[in-house]
């Protein structure tokens, strides 16, 4: 088996399980804020009137979360690789926010 | 252990870590936790088919502490723990089912490794099983990484006869 050949295999199987991942659609528009297993905060995005801006401080760091009608998204992060920045809105039905070095979540509650 | 062998596992700690210092300054090739090129991984890899076991083990975690110290993030040393121990477990043990041409598919399954490894931490550090759902993505990028850094990997086991130790293999 040639590395290529390997590649498109995994290709393929990667492809089928992400397939079958994407099928499910959040029942409601209910948002956990979580640190440290803790939830810190449930939002109901389609009650919130105004936009709001949630400081979260850690031991690692600080996280600030943007709360819009409608609409959640990390704002700003202290630490180097800006990967739950760039995330961008959390997606109905899409993966969740996560900030791996300071231990927060924003997620879809069940 | 000889002065000539610690000289050489030196050599590859300072090679894995520059290659990590390089690594930190391209930004993420995806915005997503935990998708990395692990460029790092390549002296792993080397080390595994090259070393003992026990000195692969001591180049993979004095990588791991000195990196977490020139990237100032105390807080990734956890993961990086979980998924470099259980990559190495893994590797370790495919190394005895195959071949040195089939070097790259053991970086491969070594990523995936890896990435299932650092899933795992996650889980338990931040609390919520939510994050399982990067499951598929963590494996089908840590699958592409680890090849790229496998067919590194076997190049430079043939090129770099420079630091090949005598009554290694």
């Amino acid at each position: 088996m040639t590395p290529w050949r390997a590649a498109g295999l995994g290709l393929v199987v990667l492809a089928v399980c992400g397939m079958t991942g994407c099928g499910s659609v959040p029942s409601s528009h209910t948002v956990e804020i979580v640190q440290d297993g803790r939830v810190l905060r449930t939002v109901d995005l389609t009650a919130v009137q105004e936009e709001e801006r949630m400081t979260v401080p850690g031991r690692a760091g600080t996280n600030t979360i943007l709360i819009a009608p409608g609409e959640i998204r990390m704002l700003s992060a202290d630490c180097p690789d800006q990967i739950c920045v760039r995330a961008g809105k959390l997606e109905e039905g899409g993966l969740p926010i996560v900030c791996l070095p300071h231990r927060l979540v924003i997620q879809w509650a069940d | 252990m000889t002065i000539r062998r610690l000289n050489a596992m030196a050599l590859l700690t300072g090679l894995s870590l520059v290659l990590f210092v390089i690594e930190m300054q391209v930004p993420p090739p995806l915005p997503l936790p935990g998708v990395r090129i692990g460029l790092a991984n390549v002296v792993t890899v080397y080390a595994v088919f090259r070393f003992r076991p026990g000195e692969a083990l001591m180049i993979l975690l004095a990588r791991i502490f000195l990196a977490a110290v020139f990237a100032g993030q105390a807080a990734s040393l956890l993961y990086s723990l979980a998924g470099g121990l259980l990559c190495l477990a893994g590797m370790l043990c495919l190394k005895r089912l195959l071949s040195l041409s089939r070097l790259w598919l053991c970086s491969l399954i070594g990523a995936v490794l890896h990435n299932m490894g650092q899933l795992a931490a996650a889980v338990l550090l931040l609390g919520t099983s939510s994050v399982l759902a990067y499951f598929p993505v963590l494996a089908l990028t840590g699958a592409a990484a680890g090849l790229f850094t496998g067919i590194v990997a076997q190049q430079m086991l043939h090129h770099c006869s420079f630091i090949k130790i005598k009554n290694t293999l």
